[in-house]
């Protein structure tokens, strides 16, 4: 009897060992799917990072604008894109001018779409409320720049392709002095070019994929970003400023954050039961 | 951007094929020179590049009213916005052109010479240039047909941004596999590694379902696993990722003085 059931546990224990990665597939697709459809609600305690930089952002004063370098595009859209959106949201609402940019040529084009499509519900108007400087393939340079002279460093628009004094957005912006804080929303480490070359006292703000932000702590607690938004959460948090303050509303930040975390329950389950299967395995054999 | 400023006219052609020409005979000099000048010309250019960084950066500044701003400058601050930054904005562009016509080159090799795969070169070559005419026209010149604009949307919004999408979420499938298959405990670092990956990610994620009924201020608060989660990332993290930066920053600095000075092998043409 006993022979028996050692028979035939040890085979499910070697299963579970080896589940096939297809099925793992086929239970994160509906893992994925349900809270997707039917969306849940996370309580969420806001980081200090991103409290930090919403109260940087929302103490801008008119005499300043605030530069956003969007160097993201689509393929993580998951994270950056509630981010962004909830910035604009903030600064549509309390009427703040700001600029774009970006270090990748895709940027551009993702940043501007974005951009209109929050425009619209706040009557902003480009070249009056907002300005794009565009594509900068240069970082280093650009940046070194614009804390010098921007107008002479941009010089003209991406869109109009008019000279950047002649449009009222830049109306007594002269350089990096008369930026509020510059926040860098991208999937990579491009924070550096700012931390690195822009003009001290400028503020810099970090908002980035999951991936890229431990890496990034250290200039936070140094002072050195004025804040950071943590991917998924980071969205999140900053929604929920929004919605606290009447500065915005939910986004893609609340939206995504019921299927992110099934996601990482998943994740969790799936080493749990790997790890459990390893142990009795062991344990049986040792017996 | 700068170039903008000649794109208004029709000059822009014309000013397009006079840099590339006088680009193409300055790299086929080069090209030609023999390597024993060949290589103390690139090293002395690449040193003063350098040096006027060195230089701008640590010279004394003076305070200057420029537009009702006080700003430092030095006699060289003036440079970057209006000399350097052009300079820089049209080299990285070259490079992209140069890196361009290498793989315009190679694809279209495979296709002539029809080489296996070649028909992913072909998607290649059709991909690129029709991204290439429709967002030049669409977006160089202000004066286009509304479908130019279509088409261009079509084509970066439809099909490649989406397509770019779906490669990334591809990651979420092999995370799960690896951490299934890979994350295994078999010693005592390793079950550290994994508890603290833990409750950063529930720290991440739905943590707060768990402590939510615990409050948020006092010393409550420290059995909350946001706090927990925090605590590892900006304590236990952060110092050591600060140990690897003053490492890799370091090692950057030596290899940067190296290639600044001509002395790493292979950094500028053969050894």
């Amino acid at each position: 009897m006993m022979n028996n059931t050692t028979n035939n546990e040890t085979p499910l224990l070697e299963k579970l060992q080896k589940i096939d990665r297809r099925i793992l597939y086929l239970i994160l697709v509906i893992v994925i799917a349900i809270p997707t459809i039917w969306p849940i609600n996370i309580p969420n305690a806001p980081l200090p990072m991103s409290r930090d930089l919403w109260n940087t952002i929302n103490a801008t004063p008119p005499n300043k604008i605030v530069l956003l370098s969007s160097t993201w595009t689509k393929n993580t859209r998951g994270e950056n894109q509630g981010q962004m959106e909830a910035i604009l949201n903030q600064l549509m609402s309390r009427h703040i001018r700001f600029a774009i940019s970006t270090f990748d040529p895709r940027g551009s084009q993702v940043a501007l779409n974005l951009v209109n499509s929050v425009a619209k519900k706040y009557g902003y108007v480009y070249g009056k409320n907002w300005v794009d400087f565009g594509y900068q393939p240069n970082g280093v340079n650009y940046v070194k720049g614009i804390s010098v002279d921007l107008i002479q460093t941009v010089k003209r628009d991406a869109v109009l392709k008019k000279p950047l004094q002649d449009l009222p957005v830049m109306k007594g912006i002269r350089n990096a002095d008369n930026i509020q804080i510059v926040v860098e929303i991208s999937a990579s480490s491009s924070q550096y070019y700012w931390i690195q070359f822009l003009k001290p006292g400028v503020k810099v703000g970090f908002a980035c994929t999951s991936v890229m932000a431990p890496e990034a702590i250290p200039y936070y607690t140094s002072h050195q970003l004025a804040g950071i938004l943590w991917g998924a959460k980071g969205a999140y948090d900053y929604e929920q400023l929004n919605v606290e303050h009447h500065t915005g509303g939910w986004g893609s930040g609340r939206q995504y954050m019921g299927p992110l975390s099934a996601a990482f329950g998943l994740v969790i389950l799936s080493i749990f039961v790997g790890n459990l299967a390893m142990f009795l395995s062991r344990k049986r054999s040792r017996q | 951007m700068h170039n903008w400023e000649i794109a208004q006219g029709n000059t822009i052609w014309l000013a397009l094929a006079g840099v590339l020409l006088v680009t193409f005979i300055v790299i086929g000099l080069l090209t030609k020179l023999p390597l024993t000048l060949r290589r103390p010309l690139l090293s002395v250019l690449v040193f003063v590049s350098g040096l006027f960084y060195a230089l701008e950066y640590f010279l004394p500044t003076h305070m200057v009213l420029d537009h009702g701003v006080l700003v430092p400058e030095n006699f060289l601050t003036d440079l970057i916005p209006n000399i350097i930054n052009p300079l820089a904005q049209d080299l990285s562009a070259l490079l992209f052109g140069l890196g361009l016509f290498s793989l315009i080159r190679m694809h279209f090799n495979n296709v002539v010479r029809q080489r296996s795969g070649w028909v992913n070169s072909l998607a290649l070559l059709v991909s690129t240039l029709s991204m290439m005419v429709f967002g030049f026209w669409s977006r160089a010149n202000l004066h286009h047909p509304q479908w130019v604009d279509q088409v261009y949307h079509h084509l970066f919004d439809g099909v490649y941004q989406n397509m770019d999408a779906a490669m990334f979420s591809l990651i979420a499938f092999f995370i799960l596999s690896a951490s299934y298959r890979a994350f295994r405990i078999r010693s005592f670092e390793a079950s550290i590694l994994m508890t603290s990956a833990l409750i950063v990610l529930l720290g991440l994620s739905f943590g707060g379902l768990i402590t939510d009924k615990v409050p948020d201020y006092g010393l409550w608060s420290n059995f909350r696993i946001e706090t927990w989660s925090s605590w590892i990332l900006n304590i236990i993290s952060s110092p050591g990722l600060r140990a690897i930066d003053f490492g890799v920053g370091l090692g950057g600095l030596a290899m940067g003085l190296r290639i600044w000075l001509g002395i790493e092998k292979g950094a500028l043409f053969g050894d």
